[in-house]
């Protein structure tokens, strides 16, 4: 078992830079933003059973209404073997059908990009998904899946995130101006890579959500396989 | 004669509200708003527009509110490409008065 999930450090810091994106804690791609928006995103995760602190920045971008982009770049916290920086992912979403009305919302977007290497001994790989919004009065579900396609010696990959979450405070908005809340997050997660087994994970959050800023922690907990707990703790800033 | 009349009277009642320096308020439905976080781009771009005083959302009543300078008129075009702009859906104007009135 040990050597079975000897790569998974590596894995793992890889798997965090496709990780840019959702108002889901674990996922990003959901996230609306309008043209000429920008959100950053600091994330610190901690995997408690493997020792390993990544923080990962991300970086959002309206190109326009309908198209976002998304970068994350993942960088080793902890000690340990190979390089500290990760892999830059870079991903396109394109809102391809929108209906919005005083119930709320519904989306679909479609994913493509690709995962650069930072270091010359690792190869690149394309990637494609989707990603789709349900959102109504106090609770949004987020589903979203991406394919990431070795090239040479890279592994194909592919995750997917159902992210639902629910308005705590308050139960009602104010009459005018934006106020803040606290949301409820939870979520069903998978990451595979070739030559393994998806590990499937649950994850337990909570969001302080502000006009400019957004405060996130969860705790990640593997549903099989390494059997890992992790732990996040996150800020968005909106410019 | 009449036709002065009516004329300087037309004038007269859409210039008084810029020489009395009131501002118009315009009040549109704007739908697909989530949270907080993802509409603080709707009122960034409603304040970017040519003289807007101030423009605020209500997450509650799935409205702006955009507040011109004294004098400025609303343009309801830029106001509803701004929404959409911002990644959300303009619907029906629902006020459009002159502060103090409403």
């Amino acid at each position: 078992m040990t050597t079975r999930f000897s790569c998974l450090p590596g894995l793992l810091i890889v798997a965090l830079a496709i990780d840019a994106h959702a108002m889901g804690i674990r996922s990003f791609v959901a996230l609306p933003l309008e043209e000429g928006g920008t959100v950053l995103r600091l994330q610190g995760e901690h995997n408690q059973d493997q020792d390993l602190s990544v923080m990962t920045t991300n970086l959002a971008y309206g190109v326009s209404a309908r198209q976002t982009l998304f970068l994350g770049l993942p960088y080793r916290l902890s000690s340990g073997e190979g390089d500290r920086l990760g892999d830059v992912s870079v991903l396109y979403r394109y809102t391809a059908w929108q209906v919005d009305n005083v119930e709320g919302t519904s989306r679909l977007g479609l994913l493509g990009g690709a995962v650069v290497p930072t270091n010359n001994d690792r190869d690149p790989a394309v990637q494609v998904g989707a990603v789709a919004t349900f959102f109504r009065h106090r609770y949004e579900w987020d589903l979203d899946a991406l394919w990431i396609e070795g090239l040479g010696d890279r592994k194909d990959r592919a995750r997917y995130d159902i992210a639902w979450q629910y308005r705590l405070t308050p139960a009602e908005y104010p009459e005018w101006g934006i106020g803040s809340e606290w949301d409820l997050d939870l979520e069903l997660g998978g990451r595979w890579e070739r030559g393994h087994d998806m590990v499937h994970q649950a994850t337990v959050g909570l969001q302080s959500i502000h006009k400019r800023w957004i405060v996130e922690g969860a705790v990640v907990q593997d549903l099989n396989g390494p059997d890992d707990t992790r732990f996040i703790l996150s800020t968005r800033f909106h410019f | 004669m009449v036709r002065i009349i009516a004329l300087l009277f037309s004038l007269l009642v859409f210039a008084l509200p810029s020489w009395a320096g009131q501002q118009q308020v315009v009040e549109i439905e704007v739908t697909g708003m989530t949270c907080p976080f993802c509409v603080y781009g709707t009122e960034k771009k409603l304040n970017q527009l040519p003289g807007v005083d101030e423009a605020e959302v209500s997450l509650k009543a799935k409205k702006a509110r955009i507040v011109m300078m004294p004098g400025e008129n609303a343009d309801l075009d830029a106001i509803r490409k701004a929404i959409i702009d911002a990644g959300f859906t303009p619907g029906n104007v629902t006020a459009d008065v002159a502060t103090g009135t409403q």
